[in-house]
């Protein structure tokens, strides 16, 4: 009720100032008692633009009990927000689209102002707040033909008085229609309408309306009320949803947000960093002092290098610029045929050719380098590819010319001899003489043994200084016997078959015992006499000879003793035990590195014993006595745990979880059914049912795990943490988990993070006025 | 731009997920210059090994204030000593075997609590922070406050001799020589859960961080892995063959270092069960600890050695140190600091030994410079927090997934259908039964029981005419379905008789 009356407070103001600024604009106007009130009741709304603000809130007022006052209201309040943004806001809103009606009263208006700047329209029974007081007192029963009469007089004096009124000024003019529709209604143009004018539109000459050759037709029946209502729904329906639907984008635009922040922000605007581009003009005397500089110097402008250039080119006569182009054809031609060679180079597959540029390479290689310049890699390298491939003949291809026969011919005969030839200089090599040596001379290790001994002993004629003194000698002369005993050992073999438990033979320093030193000992031992079997291999003269060499059987030894703690215990390292150091001749110290290349795990040069691994103590002095005592307690341990079998035991249980846990079978076969007396051999069918346990024995997690058994059953209590189906949005497991896989808490992610996780949808700042969203 | 599915909706939201993570890792990496200090560890110079360096040489390089943690306590009265440090490494609690308790701040040096108990102490525990700590004592476990004032008596923990505390479960955990594993809930009081191992008086016990299960060690060498929603081991592990006598569990919960009685030392992958590597401790070790950054201590004899075995094999130890005439009872690692405490049969002795801690403290989560105030925050927080005994699994990932047994798309309407074909009949049979208040109850039972022989003149006229009301319900029943009433073929025969 207070708002009520603050209203009518607000229009008896509003009535006041228009009436002044009325009175103001027009004498011809009379002062009006009634002032705006009656103008509502009238239902007619002058827009003017200056005092645009106050007619729209009466508007509100008058318009409360009227039907389409929602429409209205909303149309109206829409256009005093809009217009503190946009001028053309009310224009904008396009009253003839909610409105038909007014449309066309609108459309009526604009004809007036073409026509002759007539701003007002008057309805039938509508009369603007012009127009008199007596009109308003007419009643609204007459009859319409009566009234159409009166009107025209009326029409006429308030037009006259209109068009009197200063024109320049722009009136608009809302009519709201209350009046029901009825096929007499027209509307009036504020024209007098003559029957003249009326009739000057029909062009036919025959009269309309009278068709005597047919029979008078019935008219059509109308459709029936609901289906009409129905059409005019639809109709309604189509013009509402093209308005909804301009909503729409905007609509989805904010589902789509992540976050909604209201007030929208259109605050602060920062500088753009091309805002900071330099002015075209220099402002200040440093600016213009650089612009002379920087023009001085030629750098500035770009359009003086191109002036430049031009003049550059510009220099060169005719022929020199044809000449000058043609050089850079026959270059980009070059270069072009050179890739195109590479290319198609690169494409061909065949092995012989591939196998002749490499050949040729090496040999262009060679030549530049020459063969003296020998890395000890490449050495390696070297050796090692022809150790696996050439010469050997016991490659593919080698296998299946002996087999076939084909070694009789010659050629392949001699490819045979080629690779057996290649392997026996690299074999040479190996064994450390030098290429040159080699072919010269094959003189026997005895021989290279006492040459060398002679050489030491000269050596330490020679020595003096540094090499004359003790310890130098006594390294020397441990060197020297080493060499000898090396020189022995491949002139006759290895004589000292007795067992080796200590890995002395390779190492003069210290002595290592390790439980695999025997192993790492028999290993070695193979090693070597396969390298001596290739030698004898290699000196048979005949290709079958040699063949039958190779298939003669090895002698296998039996295994060692093991140490059943070891045996059991899988990632073992370090049983392999192999020093390498300084003084080790180049045969070990090759065969080592080939060693070492081609097992895969990683094996150090220098390794310690499984059991002093641990007490590091020990380590430095590696005393003898110490390592024994290790060693003896280790079997003291392994005697006193023999009595409970633990691992059996554990395998047993393992198994019987599996049995538990697995898939039963279970034999359904009724004794006797299907079976008549009579000892009839044939088999009979069984019915056998597996019942599903927790998990099958080859699905077991813990299947090919050796000391694990893991616990298949289904936690019945973790079940209430999980979810028992993909949860609604997601369509697959993967997506859900993915879903997951970002936490939002702070202690897993960073605060800046937590908090974009974390904020809310909508943030609206408190006592901001929130606009309505605004259509695209 | 990849597709997850068909629906633009989910696609538009899975897309947005993915660039939240993205953003979330590349945000966290940003983070990582907030991570200013460095872990290093001790390096020699050409002749030199690491594990030569003594104490008293590293002391006199490292500044004052490290050189300051090193100390000894001589107590060579109350036997053995374990020791505990609590969750932010701050307080080092202490327990002597015959009887000698303490609580102190080990840095200051400043006694919350001494307690002499004058019965045997065996293990030593902070609860979640150093406010409240746990003695497994002869028979029962104890609970204590920081002044020393005895708050609790856990009759149900009998014979313990291990103590261990899950601090995001707030379970103390016991097992001892009974053989039986047992779950306390510290912030209700409840018992949560015991396990019988059957495998005899349980050698070690600790938990693995990670996923808060509890490892045990057995005298047949084997390793089981507990949670308290299984009554049954989740894994067992052969990993020696002689008596466990200790384990230790990584930080990250991918190690488990086991020492045996049969001198074998094995580091273990507990994610692949897998023994990843062995090694001989020259005599029995009877404590093992791994540092937040995977530096493994040995206690064995007199001896403490420290190994970075985790990442590759090693031939020789990081560090080593020797207490000599005495037996290493317990080493552990302090948390955030390079120092381990190591409790002997002298007293307590704490080791430099740079490069364990974590340098790295996150103190939203464990704050070693906490002040009164944000502990009791971080205590409401965690009991917040505090996570359901029954979430304790071997992977801790699965809590909130789609359980694997379901079908791994989700099922539309369709689908349900097609799996179970509706019988017509099904619906009708499963009737609705009223809820009706049990008729069981013990007062019930007891009341039926006095009249069950009490038999009077009313008992047997209402027994009577309960008789005949049935009677006459079933002809009344028999009629309506227009069942003759059955003519006893006996009764001309017996009819004399009644």
């Amino acid at each position: 009720m207070a708002k009520k009356g603050g209203k009518a407070k607000n229009r008896a103001l509003n009535a006041l100032e228009i009436a002044e600024a009325e009175q103001n604009s027009s004498s011809d106007i009379g002062s009006e008692s009634e002032g705006e009130n009656q103008k509502f009741k009238l239902g007619v709304l002058t827009v003017d633009g200056k005092d645009f603000e106050d007619e729209e809130l009466d508007s509100d007022g008058a318009l409360d009990s009227d039907d389409d006052y929602d429409v209205l209201n909303s149309k109206f309040s829409q256009t005093i927000r809009d217009k503190g943004e946009t001028d053309t806001g009310y224009d904008s809103i396009d009253e003839s689209e909610l409105i038909p009606l007014s449309e066309v009263w609108a459309r009526d208006d604009e004809e007036m102002k073409r026509s002759g700047g007539k701003e007002l329209v008057l309805d039938d029974n509508l009369v603007s707040d012009e127009s008199s007081s007596e009109e308003s007192e007419e009643s609204e029963d007459e009859d319409v033909f009566d009234d159409l009469e009166d009107e025209e007089n009326d029409l006429s004096t308030v037009m006259s008085q209109l068009r009197s009124r200063d024109s320049s000024k722009a009136h608009r003019t809302l009519i709201n229609d209350k009046t029901e529709e009825n096929a007499f209604r027209v509307p009036a143009t504020g024209k007098k309408l003559s029957l003249a004018e009326m009739m000057g539109d029909i062009e036919t000459d025959k009269p309309l309306l009278l068709n005597e050759t047919s029979a008078p037709e019935p008219l059509a029946v109308p459709l029936p009320q609901s289906i009409q209502k129905r059409h005019e729904r639809r109709a309604a329906y189509e013009i509402q949803k093209e308005e909804v639907d301009k909503w729409t984008d905007s609509i989805q635009a904010n589902r789509r947000a992540e976050v909604l922040k209201f007030p929208a922000k259109d605050g602060v605007q920062h500088n753009q960093t091309s805002s900071f581009q330099p002015a075209e003009v220099p402002l200040t005397s440093l600016d213009k002092k650089l612009d002379g500089l920087l023009k001085q110097s030629n750098i500035e402008s770009k359009k003086a290098e191109d002036l430049f250039e031009n003049i550059e080119t510009a220099k060169l006569s005719k022929e020199e610029m044809a000449k000058r182009t043609r050089e850079l054809r026959l270059m980009r031609e070059l270069m072009y045929r050179g890739q195109k060679d590479a290319k198609r180079l690169k494409k061909i597959k065949s092995k012989t050719y591939r196998q002749k540029l490499r050949k040729e390479k090496q040999r262009n290689k060679e030549l530049v380098e020459g063969s003296d310049a020998e890395d000890e890699d490449a050495d390696y390298k070297r050796a090692a590819e022809r150790m696996s491939l050439k010469h050997k003949n016991t490659s593919e291809w080698a296998k299946s010319m002996i087999k076939s026969g084909m070694s009789k011919d010659k050629e392949s005969r001699d490819e045979l001899e080629e690779m057996l030839r290649q392997g026996e200089k690299l074999r040479q090599k190996q064994l450390g003489y030098d290429e040159g040596e080699s072919e010269t001379d094959e003189r026997d290790v005895a021989e290279i043994a006492a040459e060398q001994e002679d050489d030491d002993i000269e050596r330490s004629k020679l020595g003096k200084g540094l090499m004359a003194m003790d310890f130098m000698k006594r390294a020397e002369e441990r060197e020297r016997i080493e060499n000898q005993r090396l020189a022995a050992e491949l002139q006759y073999g290895d004589e000292s078959d007795e067992e080796q438990v200590a890995n002395v033979v390779k190492n003069a320093g210290r002595r290592v015992y390790t439980p695999g030193a025997a192993a790492a000992a028999e290993q070695w031992k193979i090693v070597e006499q396969k390298a001596k079997k290739e030698a004898v291999e290699d000196q048979e003269k005949s290709l079958e000879n040699k063949i039958k060499a190779k298939n003669t059987p090895k002698e296998t030894k039996a295994p060692e003793e093991v140490n059943p703690w070891l045996a059991d215990a899988e990632p073992t390292r370090g049983q392999k035990v192999r020093v390498v150091d300084a003084d080790s001749s180049r045969v070990q110290k090759s065969a080592a590195k080939i060693k070492k290349r081609t097992h895969k795990e990683a094996e150090m040069d220098v390794e310690i014993t499984i059991g002093d691994t641990l007490d590091g103590e020990h380590e430095g002095e590696g005393d003898g006595e110490q390592d024994i005592h290790v060693f003896q307690q280790k079997d003291l341990i392994k005697q006193a745990f023999a009595g409970d079998d633990v691992v059996t035991e554990f395998e047993q249980e393992k198994h019987e979880v599996e049995e538990l846990e697995g898939d039963k079978e279970v034999d359904l076969t009724l004794p006797g059914w299907g079976d008549w007396a009579g000892g009839n051999s044939r088999k009979k069918k069984k019915i056998v049912k597996t019942v599903n346990g927790v998990v099958p024995s080859d699905k077991r997690k813990d299947r090919n795990k050796k000391g694990v058994i893991v616990n298949e059953r289904v936690n019945k209590k973790n079940a209430k943490y999980q979810a028992s189906s993909v949860p609604y949005p997601f369509e697959t497991m993967e997506q859900y988990e993915r879903s997951l896989r970002q936490p939002i808490g702070q202690e897993w992610t960073s605060r800046e993070i937590h908090q974009k996780l974390t904020m809310p949808k909508v943030i609206a700042k408190h006592g901001s006025v929130i606009a309505p969203m605004k259509k695209e | 731009m990849a597709v997850y599915s068909k629906d633009r909706k989910l696609n538009a939201n899975l897309k947005r997920l993915d660039q939240q993570h993205k953003d979330a890792v590349r945000s966290a990496k940003n983070t990582e210059i907030l991570l200013q200090e460095d872990a290093g560890f001790l390096e020699a110079e050409g002749m030199e090994k690491t594990y030569k360096f003594t104490q008293d040489s590293i002391v006199k390089e490292v500044d004052q204030a490290t050189a300051n943690k090193r100390f000894e306590l001589k107590l060579e009265e109350f036997g053995p000593y374990t020791l505990d440090y609590s969750r932010n490494g701050r307080d080092l609690l202490i327990g002597g075997k015959k009887g000698h308790v303490a609580s102190f701040d080990w840095r200051l040096g400043k006694l919350d609590c001494e307690l002499h108990l004058n019965e045997t102490v065996h293990a030593v525990k902070y609860l979640h922070n150093n406010q409240y700590f746990a003695v497994a004592q002869k028979k029962y476990v104890f609970i204590y406050d920081k002044t020393g004032m005895e708050l609790h008596r856990l009759k149900q923990h009998i014979d313990s001799t291990l103590l261990d505390f899950l601090p995001y479960h707030f379970l103390l955990t016991s097992a001892g020589n009974t053989g039986f594993l047992k779950y306390h809930d510290v912030s209700t009081g409840e018992l949560v859960a015991e396990h019988r191992t059957k495998l005899g008086p349980t050698q070690c016990m600790r938990q693995n961080p990670w996923n808060a299960v509890m490892h045990l060690g057995h005298a047949n060498g084997q390793v089981t892995l507990w949670s308290p929603s299984m009554p049954t081991p989740l894994a067992k592990i052969l990993a020696c063959r002689g008596p466990v006598r200790a384990l230790a569990v990584n930080r990250d919960g991918r190690h488990m270092v086991v020492a045996g009685a049969d001198k074998t030392l094995k580091l273990w992958d507990i994610r692949n069960f897998k023994e990843i590597d062995s090694y001989y401790t020259p005599t029995q070790a009877n404590t093992v600890d791994i540092s937040d950054k995977g530096l493994v201590s040995v206690g064995w004899g007199p001896h403490i050695t420290v190994w970075n075995f985790l990442k590759s094999h090693q031939n020789s130890p990081y560090m080593n140190h020797m207490i000599p005439s005495s037996q290493i009872q317990t080493t552990r690692f302090v948390p955030f600091e390079d120092i381990l405490g190591c409790g002997h049969s002298k007293g307590i002795s704490s080791v430099i030994v740079p490069g364990a801690g974590e340098a790295n403290f996150d103190a939203l989560e464990v704050n070693p410079y906490e002040t009164a105030k944000q502990r009791q925050q971080t205590e409401v927080l965690s009991l917040l927090n505090k996570l359901q005994p029954d979430m304790i699994t071997l992977d801790p990932n699965v809590i909130g997934s789609v359980d694997k047994r379901a079908p791994s798309k989700r099922l539309t309407a369709k689908d349900l259908a097609e799996l179970q074909p509706s019988q017509p009949g099904q619906e009708i049979e499963k009737k609705i039964k009223p809820e009706v208040k049990g008729k069981n109850s013990t007062v019930r039972k007891a009341k039926r029981k006095l009249r069950q022989n009490v038999i009077n003149e009313r008992a047997k006229r209402i027994e009577r005419a309960l008789e005949k009301e049935k009677l006459l319900r079933k002809q009344k029943h028999d009629f309506s379905k227009g069942i003759q009433p059955e003519k006893d073929v006996l009764e001309g025969a017996l009819g004399r008789f009644k």
